[in-house]
């Protein structure tokens, strides 16, 4: 056994003898260990542990943002539209900087569909901002009704003959909301409209002009939270560089924002100071604003805008601009507006009778049909006519506001025929088709009476080319009677007719040897009168006792006193001026001043100004 | 206390010891690597539900035992039950592995190598010689160390002499041996000698250990059983550290160290409970002074019961997939075109186009929305077919709407939508697909289906077992490189041979027949004129051609020849003996690739052997593999099927003797189609050691 190498024989371990078996008297007891104040610090520390490693996994992340837009129902209720803008938003987050909860993750989806309120699923998703608005679009269903062939005169309105176009509109409140504050977040607006000939794709396209708008309204307000402050001036350089692009931006979109409008500001003064004309020019609208001049009647101006708001692309960080919906509006002298119609779009000018009502006009809608729609007196609008192919051209509403003439092209690129409906159930009461001719310009000379001013196809065989015949046609006779009232001499071309208010004189421009002239024609007698105004003059506009002639001359505004000759500057400054019309007390010229947009070369603005005419 | 109660006082002090650390290192297996991809460790629990029952019993058998020994190393008062449980544990830890290795092997993902390659014999004979070295010191137990050192020998002859992988080990060892000479320096020779100190290991440790049979060491623990233990390990453990030294660390290294450990504890473990058992055995009850329990009989007895009850329930859970099916499919209808062919894929790529994007960035909720359309879509037009179908699609929908979807479930799911469709009588069957890519974010699996109209079923039978395949035609547009003349799963119960692409291949052989050319002119082959081998390629081609007759014959042939392939394929399985062949020429390849030569030989070989088939045509298809291929497992599959074919030569390994593949070609030309139906069954036969199944149609 001396051999042998291996462990010591075993001693008696305390487990198997035990301390309480040592005999009394043989060695002191140990003192007890107090064991249970141990334990308890232990079991404290540990619970103080799980509770802080419980709120460490469950406090919201101070970048991370919950998009819930509710947009014809939400992204986990199987929208499509919604959870379209909700990736465009979360996709612009991301990229500058923030954490949007993940969309389309099933655990997330879940959380949002058994949450009661969005506020609870944002905690339980640790979000630190929520995002939320409930957008219903207003659905506008467009049928096509084609009003009946225009060469047919009196044929009722055909029933619709494709499946419709959907416009969808909304406007609605976003809120920015951070959890742990007590108010209930700050509001910013969305704005927009869509069309399409299907519900889905006018949603789709919805969502897409929601996201930059939504991405507009939303990052600004995180940034100015004091809690994303606290992370920019913090001291947590990773999260700091994280929100660096947000930042870039919001200062970056608020430079080119103020910078866009100085410019226009700027514009606004240039107007005042480079104004050299002997009255003074009122403007009446936004220096930004691109309004269309459709007439003048007893509330002012009867005005189309088209105006925009100045956008910065988070994507791209240009400056673009946002669409607003057009509108029609009476804006009176002092630049309020009473509107009429809004809608996508209006093709040239709108028109309404002498009498102020009806107000006809050329909607376009979304580049799938044009229409003629009429708003009433009632100030109600009704569509006589919607059409895919034909396009309707400067319709003019006769006085007393039972009809209107127009030119009718039956498809983009065709020849204008010269169209008169009802203004009541948009039959059409008189077509004389173009054949080949050609139309300089109609004039109502009473509720039923239209002058218009034609030039026949030259013969098939050749020769001269025919004369311009000035004609008149009667609508109240049955059927309308059309008859030549004069036949203009071969060398000169009239063009531009406008009439006075009670029907007897037409003005016109006279193109013949020499230079452009103005001239009226007496419709009974036949009479003409011509006058050298000094320039190229353009677009004549009688006042309504047909003594004096408001025209545009190379740029500005003059104004002829038939019984003197004289001609008179009304505007004199290096804007285009155009498109006078007199107001219906004959004291006021109202026209369109043009000029190029600072911000945006592709766009020309338009304002709608007047001045007092002696 | 006696000297034997002394002894054995040691052995269960070491025992159990040895239970707590070896029982630990056993436990952690959990922590072994699954397998690395692109050196990012995939852990068994993230792997768990790509296997099937058996397999998930046999990952986490491992570490099971392992729990269980340190358990019973705190319970177990006696060390003879100790010994028991440890020897048990391991044992129907062993065979969980194998049964659920043979069980996961038919289905999406096999068990590692790291798991099921252990060399057992070659384990128990270091075991077993440990514990006969520890013996051999005591008087009382000299007999019965002398027997376990003997049977360590045994062993350790069965592993080295067993060709476990179609080629004995110590052949490999002495082949490996044989080429040292011509190893390009002295620093590959040393390496070999290295490597072949660790194979050989196994045996010089039990021959060495034989000598204390014959003269008792001098130490109870003696230096043998140390070697025996930790001899292997240490060595093992020098190469890691050399690659810590070369900086090349990681989770493969990590991976390594701890399969060192593990090896380590199994290795003392079994040794340890062999030494207690075999003392208990040999000494009298009450001179080993053990504390009252289990007698070791009845220990031994509960112990045996486990693993045999265990082991039932193992076997029962790791039964191959039925093969074979019984399925009648009527006339195809606009509603099923539309349902498999459009909705089905709409539904497939709107799923992995959200499944790709959610992952990737935060803007996925479109991706989501369009799934669920699509998915309310397809389950609504598969409930206007048939109301089990209907519940079939909506099932998978809805699971497959989960981000960690498994993919033995898509296949499971996929599957429930086919015998949905075979009980309604439809002709449409869906072919799951599961791609799994490792990314930064971890694995990903992409999942697909392809589905295909089912034109006609052909039942086989093979000995005992049905067998069938489908010939289909695919729907809808998008294949994902899944066009094939047919394919075979070995989860699914039939092979498929697509109709619609044996059309164009049957084009192309037509046009190239027509030429006598085995692949399409162009300017980069001009070689092709002055290579005898490609010229008698070209012939045989044109004689398979026309010998086959016009072209809707030489369409059956192709499809008899494809489908007798994609079926011996269904009858192979995953458990293909290695063809010694294979073995030979692909010595040095991983075995996947070796596996996948295997099987490809068995089926090429096995579709010339069919009734209809053009045999001269499958030889082309060969040839080509072997003429026109440099590397890739068809390229060896053409050699060796052409070697084992003609009888000759075609070279071991390197390029490939093209004059003697002319010859090749040129004998078997001149036989007759029988003949090479013949000569194909006797070469399978050769190739495998066991005559090719016949398949009967039913």
């Amino acid at each position: 056994m001396s051999e042998i190498q291996g462990p010591e024989p075993f001693e008696p371990s305390p487990s198997e003898g035990g301390f309480d078996s040592v005999p009394p008297g043989s060695e002191p007891p140990l003192p007890k260990t107090r064991v249970l104040p141990v334990m308890l610090a232990i079991a404290a520390v540990l619970g103080a542990i799980v509770v802080i490693g419980i709120w460490y996994s469950r406090r919201p992340l101070p970048l991370r943002v919950l998009v819930a837009i509710d947009l014809d129902g939400t992204w986990w209720e199987g929208s499509e539209p919604a959870a379209e803008l909700a990736d465009k938003v979360a996709e612009h987050l991301t990229k500058l900087g923030f954490e949007p909860v993940r969309g389309g993750d099933p655990e997330v989806a879940s959380i949002l569909e058994d949450a009661r309120s969005y506020p609870e699923a944002a905690r339980k998703l640790r979000a630190a901002f929520l995002v939320s608005a409930r957008l219903r679009p207003e659905v506008i269903e467009h049928q096509v009704n084609d009003g009946g062939s225009p060469g047919k005169p009196g044929s009722a309105p055909k029933p619709p003959v494709d499946k419709g176009y959907v416009e969808l509109r909304v406007e609605a409140p976003i809120t920015v909301r951070y959890l742990d504050d007590d108010d209930n977040g700050q509001q910013g607006r969305l704005s927009a409209w869509s069309g399409a000939p299907e519900k889905k794709e006018a949603l789709r396209l919805l969502a897409r002009s929601l996201a930059n708008m939504t991405i507009d309204e939303v990052v600004p307000r995180l940034l100015a939270h004091p809690s994303i402050k606290s992370v920019l001036e913090g001291d947590d350089i990773k999260r700091m560089a994280q929100l660096q692009p947000a930042k870039g931006y919001v200062e970056y979109r608020q430079k080119k924002l103020k910078e866009a409008a100085d410019a226009y500001a700027d514009l606004a003064r240039r107007r005042q100071e480079q104004e050299r004309g002997p009255a003074k020019v009122s403007y009446h609208g936004a220096p930004s604003a691109e309004d269309t001049l459709g007439g003048a009647g007893p509330s002012g101006a009867l005005v189309k805008t088209a105006d925009v708001t100045p956008f910065i692309s988070p994507g791209s960080l240009d400056l673009g601009w946002i669409t607003r919906m057009e509108t029609v509006v009476w804006r009176g002298q002092d630049g309020a507006d009473r509107p009429l119609w809004s809608g996508y779009h209006v093709f040239s000018q709108p028109s309404a009778a002498p009498e102020g009502a009806p107000v006809l006009f050329v909607e376009d809608l979304f580049g799938w049909a044009k229409t003629l729609t009429v708003v009433g007196a009632d100030g109600k609008a009704r569509r006589l006519r919607v059409d895919p192919e034909h396009r309707f051209v400067a319709p003019r509403v006769a006085p007393g506001g039972k009809a209107a003439a127009l030119h009718d092209r039956a498809c983009r690129d065709c020849p204008g025929d010269l169209l008169v409906i009802s203004l009541d159930d948009g039959r059409a009461l008189y077509h004389l088709p173009i054949a080949g001719g050609e139309f300089y310009g109609f004039a109502w000379l009473g509720p039923s009476r239209l002058a218009y001013l034609y030039r026949p196809a030259p013969p098939p065989e050749g020769g001269d080319r025919p004369k311009q015949i000035l004609s008149s046609v009667d609508l109240s006779a049955n059927p309308p009677a059309a008859r030549t009232l004069l036949t203009v001499p071969a060398e000169e071309t009239w063009s531009s007719l406008a009439a006075s208010a009670d029907g007897r004189l037409l003005a016109f421009v006279l193109f013949g040897p020499g230079p452009a002239r103005l001239a009226t024609v007496e419709v009974d007698g036949g009479k003409v009168q011509s006058f050298d105004p000094g320039g190229r003059p353009d677009e004549p506009a009688l006042s309504p006792d047909g003594a004096r002639v408001a025209f545009s001359r190379e740029g500005d505004i003059a104004l002829l006193t038939l019984a003197t000759g004289d001609v008179r500057p009304l505007t004199a400054n290096p804007f285009l001026e155009r498109s006078p019309r007199f107001s219906p007390d004959g004291k006021r010229v109202w026209f369109e001043s043009l000029d190029r947009d600072p911000n945006f070369p592709r766009r020309q603005l338009s304002l709608v100004a007047s001045v007092d005419a002696p | 206390m006696s000297e034997v109660a002394l002894f054995f006082g040691l052995s269960s002090q070491r025992l159990r010891g040895r239970c707590r650390w070896g029982g630990g290192a056993l436990a952690l297996t959990l922590l072994l690597p699954y397998e690395l991809v692109d050196g990012v460790p995939q852990l068994v629990w993230q792997l768990a539900p790509e296997l099937p029952p058996a397999g998930v019993v046999a990952a986490f058998a491992p570490t099971a035992a392992g729990l269980a020994i340190i358990a019973a190393s705190f319970l177990a008062r006696r060390p003879s039950s100790l010994a028991a449980v440890v020897l048990s544990a391991i044992a129907l830890a062993a065979v969980f592995i194998r049964l659920g290795a043979d069980a996961a092997a038919w289905e999406v993902l096999p068990l590692p190598e790291s798991l099921t390659d252990r060399p057992t014999a070659a384990l128990l004979a270091l075991s077993l010689t440990a514990a006969g070295a520890c013996l051999a010191f005591r008087p009382a137990a000299r007999r019965i160390s002398r027997a376990i050192l003997g049977a360590a020998l045994a062993s350790s002859a069965l592993f080295y002499a067993w060709p476990a992988r179609g080629e004995a080990p110590l052949v490999s060892v002495a082949r490996a041996l044989g080429a040292l000479p011509d190893l390009p320096s002295w620093r590959f020779q040393l390496g070999m000698i290295l490597l072949s100190v660790v194979a050989l290991w196994p045996l010089a440790i039990p021959l060495a250990g034989l000598r204390l049979a014959f003269r008792p060491p001098a130490r109870e623990h003696p230096v043998i059983a140390a070697l025996a233990i930790y001899g292997l390990p240490g060595i093992l453990m020098m190469f890691a550290y050399r690659a810590l030294i070369g900086a090349q660390g990681g989770a493969g290294l990590l991976a390594s160290v701890l399969a060192i450990l593990i090896l380590t504890g199994l290795l003392a473990l079994v040794a340890s409970a062999v030494e207690v058992l075999a003392e208990v055995s040999v000494s009298p009850e009450a001179a080993l002074e053990q504390p009252p329990g289990l007698a070791l009989r009845r220990a031994a007895a509960i112990g045996t019961a486990a693993v045999v009850l265990l082991g039932a329930a193992q076997w029962g859970l790791a039964r191959p997939p039925q093969k074979g099916v019984a399925w009648t499919p009527g006339a195809a209808s606009p509603d099923g075109d539309k349902l498999f062919g459009e909705l089905l894929h709409a539904w497939s790529e709107a799923r992995l186009r959200w499944d790709r994007r959610v992952r990737a960035d935060s803007g996925a909720a479109s991706g989501l929305v369009q799934v669920k359309g699509a998915a309310r879509e397809l389950a609504g037009a598969a409930r206007g077919l048939d109301d089990d179908l209907g519940a079939s699609i909506e099932a998978l929908t809805r699971e497959a709407e989960g981000l960690d979807l498994a993919g033995r479930r898509w296949y499971r799911l996929i599957g429930d939508v086919n015998e949905a469709s075979r009980r309604a009588g439809l002709p449409y069957y869906v072919d799951p697909t599961v791609r799994m890519v490792q990314t930064e974010d971890g694995l990903r699996r992409h999942f697909a289906a392809h589905s295909y109209r089912i034109e006609r079923v052909r039942r086989f039978q093979v000995g005992d077992t049905d067998f069938a395949t489908l010939h289909v035609r695919q729907l809808g547009h998008r294949r994902d490189g899944h066009s094939r003349l047919g394919f075979s799963r070995d989860l699914q119960p039939f092979a498929l041979v697509v109709i619609d692409e044996l059309e164009p291949f049957r084009e192309e052989l037509a046009g190239l027949a027509a030429a006598s050319r085995c692949r399409p002119v162009d300017a980069a082959d001009a070689a092709d004129a002055g290579d005898e081998a490609l010229q008698r390629c070209g012939e045989l081609l044109a004689q398979g051609a026309t010998a086959a007759g016009g072209p809707a014959e030489l369409l059956a042939a192709l499809t008899a020849g494809t489908e007798r392939h994609e079926l011996q394929h269904q009858i192979d399985g995953p458990h293909l003996p290695l063809s010694s062949v294979v073995l030979e020429r692909l010595g040095g390849y991983a075995e996947e690739s070796q596996r996948r030569v295997n099987r490809e030989l068995s089926a090429y070989v096995a579709e010339m052997t069919a009734p209809g088939s053009a045999p001269r045509l499958s030889l082309v298809h060969l040839a080509r593999f072997a003429l026109l291929a440099q590397r890739g497992a068809e390229h060896h599959v053409g050699v060796i099927a052409l070697a084992a074919m003609s009888g000759q030569d075609l070279g071991r390994g390197g390029a490939v003797d093209r004059a003697a593949a002319a010859r090749a070609l040129a004998a078997l030309a001149k036989e007759s189609d029988d003949a090479l139906r013949a000569r194909a069954a006797e070469a399978w036969a050769d190739l495998f050691g066991a005559p090719l199944p016949a398949a009967t149609p039913l």
